[in-house]
């Protein structure tokens, strides 16, 4: 029988892993140690009391909050997230315009990017090989660079459910080739 | 105007929807605690903890006008809390202080000797500051699950994620903790 799964030891420890599999850590002594040194650690961590500011601190914190709330400038259209999302797609126009005027030839659009790239001859689309020196993606990150998850959704700019495997659908062959080849990298490159 | 002990969450989210500023002092007040241990939990330090619990309810202020009430009021503000932690940019104090050095009451148990405190706080310490020291999305898991006992299903959704990464991230939390722990 194969040796407990990493999610099988949390099962464990939970009381909720099946007596099949329960039963095989008994007469494992691999598995026994691995689940006693969770055990040790998660004690550990579990008698790690919390500590409790001042009752002062408590009484004041509303305060705080309502404070810092008032220092807050007044959501407008100029807020900040809609101005950064107004930043990205002055971004992406200026990026499109640019890339049309130059375009000696036809333009594909990489949708990975966001960006106009130059299409061969053959009608392949050209791989870009370093993102990072992407001037104009450049442009696009730093306008967004500041938004964080909760601020795009107020805003309204994230994507909605689905959204990415529709566009996916609506890739042509080549594009998809290079979607991969994107992935891929990246995943090389963050060591998943 | 709103500022009623008694009222229940998703009364005080609507009337604070409406502009009732009371309200959200009411809401601040009673899930105070809870975000203010979830950022201690994540910084080991009561200047750091306290800036970002009050982050987290301005925040929290700002988006209230689009919380539809999908989940729980506390859920919601341990996800922005969430959010709020792992993005910190920059912390003002030397981590894992012990809390004893910024006026933290935690008094000496009965029949405890002295020097048995002084060992349990610094035990303490050492796992503050070795949970401090794991990457983010192990933290998180660690954190939720074993401080506020949160199911799985439950970290996933605040942590966008499923619930077999969240596992598999509470074991390896635990395992490199194993690890942090006896490193000298």
């Amino acid at each position: 029988m194969p040796h407990l799964e990493e999610t099988e030891f949390v099962d464990l420890l939970d009381g909720a892993l099946a007596p099949s599999r329960v039963g095989h850590v008994a007469g494992c002594p691999q598995c026994t140690a691995q689940l006693d040194t969770l055990r040790d650690t998660l004690a550990c961590v579990e008698t790690n009391a919390a500590d409790e500011p001042s009752p002062l601190f408590w009484d004041a914190f509303p305060s705080r909050v309502s404070a810092a709330i008032d220092q807050q400038p007044a959501t407008s259209w100029l807020s900040r997230p809609v101005f950064a999302a107004l930043a990205c797609a002055a971004a992406l126009l200026i990026v499109i315009g640019v890339a049309a005027f130059w375009q000696s030839g036809p333009v594909s659009l990489d949708v990975s990017l966001g960006v106009l790239r130059p299409t061969a001859a053959d009608g392949t689309v050209a791989p870009d090989d370093d993102v990072e020196q992407d001037a104009a993606w450049a442009v696009v990150r730093v306008a967004a660079d500041d938004l964080d998850y909760d601020e795009a959704l107020e805003a309204g700019i994230s994507a909605g459910p689905g959204a990415a495997e529709r566009a996916a659908m609506e890739l042509s062959a080549d594009e998809r080739a290079e979607l991969v080849r994107l992935i891929e990298r990246e995943m090389k490159r963050s060591g998943a | 105007m709103g500022g009623d002990d008694s009222v229940d969450d998703a009364e005080l989210v609507r009337r604070t929807q409406e502009g009732s500023r009371g309200a959200f002092d009411v809401i601040v007040g009673r899930h105070q605690r809870n975000v203010y241990q979830l950022c201690y939990r994540f910084v080991g330090n009561h200047e750091d903890a306290a800036d970002l619990a009050q982050d987290v309810f301005v925040r929290a202020y700002r988006a209230i006008h689009g919380f539809k009430g999908q989940s729980a009021v506390g859920t919601w503000l341990y996800r922005i809390g969430v959010n709020v932690c792992l993005n910190r940019k920059a912390l003002k104090t030397p981590r894992f202080e012990t809390l004893s050095k910024v006026d933290a009451v935690e008094p000496v148990a009965a029949g405890e000797h002295a020097d048995a405190a002084l060992v349990r706080e610094e035990r303490a310490a050492r796992v503050r500051a070795a949970i401090a020291r794991l990457p983010p999305k192990q933290r998180a898991a660690l954190i939720l699950r074993t401080y506020r006992d949160l199911p799985h299903e439950e970290i996933a959704r605040i942590l966008g994620s499923s619930a077999g990464a969240v596992k598999t991230n509470f074991f390896h939390a635990l395992a490199n903790l194993k690890k942090l722990l006896t490193e000298r």
